[in-house]
């Protein structure tokens, strides 16, 4: 059963694979991300977020988000 | 002293971080700029010069940017590097095994009205990912020379040497046009654009 509570990127523990289902935020965040391969639909695999910037591998690279900007990528778990 | 060799053109080398820029201006102008596996390693410009026939290309390996609206220090010494040279030939490096990502970057350039050319860099770490790109359609589609290179072994760097005299303004509204696919046939490039096959005529 689905919650209907988001989720969202800076609450996902390390190692876990997410699909990031929307980004809130202005246009200038969104392009931002989207430019780095966090968009709608782009799957990313959480590599750090205990503490500081959360780091996650998308397609090949790695990119590391401030929490705040983490906060705002809403996210799926995958199935595995 | 020496006759000139013939005129001087400026080339920006322009593209996403870790992409292979700086290894590529290493391959064309003997330079030693840093390389090295991680994005932002060039944060301030290298200069280099290369001869090619009888021309002498002054290179400039500008930093990697994600887009033309900078975000940072690095990102903004790019801008300013494509507005204090407006007659510059803009070489735009893709990575081949993440194109859409740079895409949006050599569109951006293409939009400014510089002459461009397309260098499609990584296309071995591309055939190791079982990744094909297909150069002549993106040639077509985008109307400016696109050679696939690799820096790292130096393949299809003479090319993109030889193509840089045939760097070309890009209609971005053709561009669009042939996207969508409308009577983009019409236009089919005034002249040779670069097969590379003939060596550079």
């Amino acid at each position: 059963m689905m919650s209907d509570n988001p989720m969202f990127l800076n609450t996902i523990s390390p190692g876990s694979r997410v699909c990031v289902t929307a980004v809130e935020g202005g246009h200038g965040t969104r392009q931002n991300l989207a430019l780095r391969g966090i968009a709608e639909g782009s799957v990313v695999t959480v590599v750090s977020s205990s503490h500081g910037p959360v780091v996650v591998g998308v397609q090949g690279t790695t990119v590391a988000l401030g929490r705040g900007m983490a906060a705002k990528v809403r996210v799926r778990r995958m199935e595995i | 002293m020496v006759a000139e060799a013939g005129e001087v053109t400026t080339v920006l080398m322009v593209g996403n971080p870790n992409v292979g820029k700086s290894a590529l201006f290493n391959r064309m102008t003997g330079g030693n700029a840093v390389v090295s596996n991680y994005p932002g390693t060039t944060v301030d410009f290298t200069k280099g010069t290369l001869i090619e026939g009888n021309r002498t290309y002054v290179i400039i390996d500008v930093p990697g940017t994600y887009s033309l609206e900078p975000r940072d220090a690095a990102e903004e010494v790019a801008v300013r590097m494509l507005r204090h040279h407006p007659d510059a030939v803009v070489m735009i490096v893709l990575d081949a095994t993440r194109i859409e990502r740079g895409l949006y970057l050599a569109l951006e350039v293409m939009e400014r009205g510089m002459p461009c050319i397309l260098a499609v860099n990584m296309i071995d770490a591309a055939h190791e990912k079982q990744i094909t790109v297909d150069t002549a359609e993106l040639q077509r589609l985008l109307g400016i020379p696109v050679i696939p290179t690799t820096a790292i072994s130096g393949e299809g760097v003479r090319s993109l040497a030889e193509m840089l005299r045939k760097a070309r303004v890009a209609d971005v509204m053709a561009v669009s046009r042939r996207l969508r696919g409308e009577g983009g046939e019409t236009e089919p490039g005034r002249g040779c654009f670069g097969c590379g096959g003939c060596g550079g005529c």
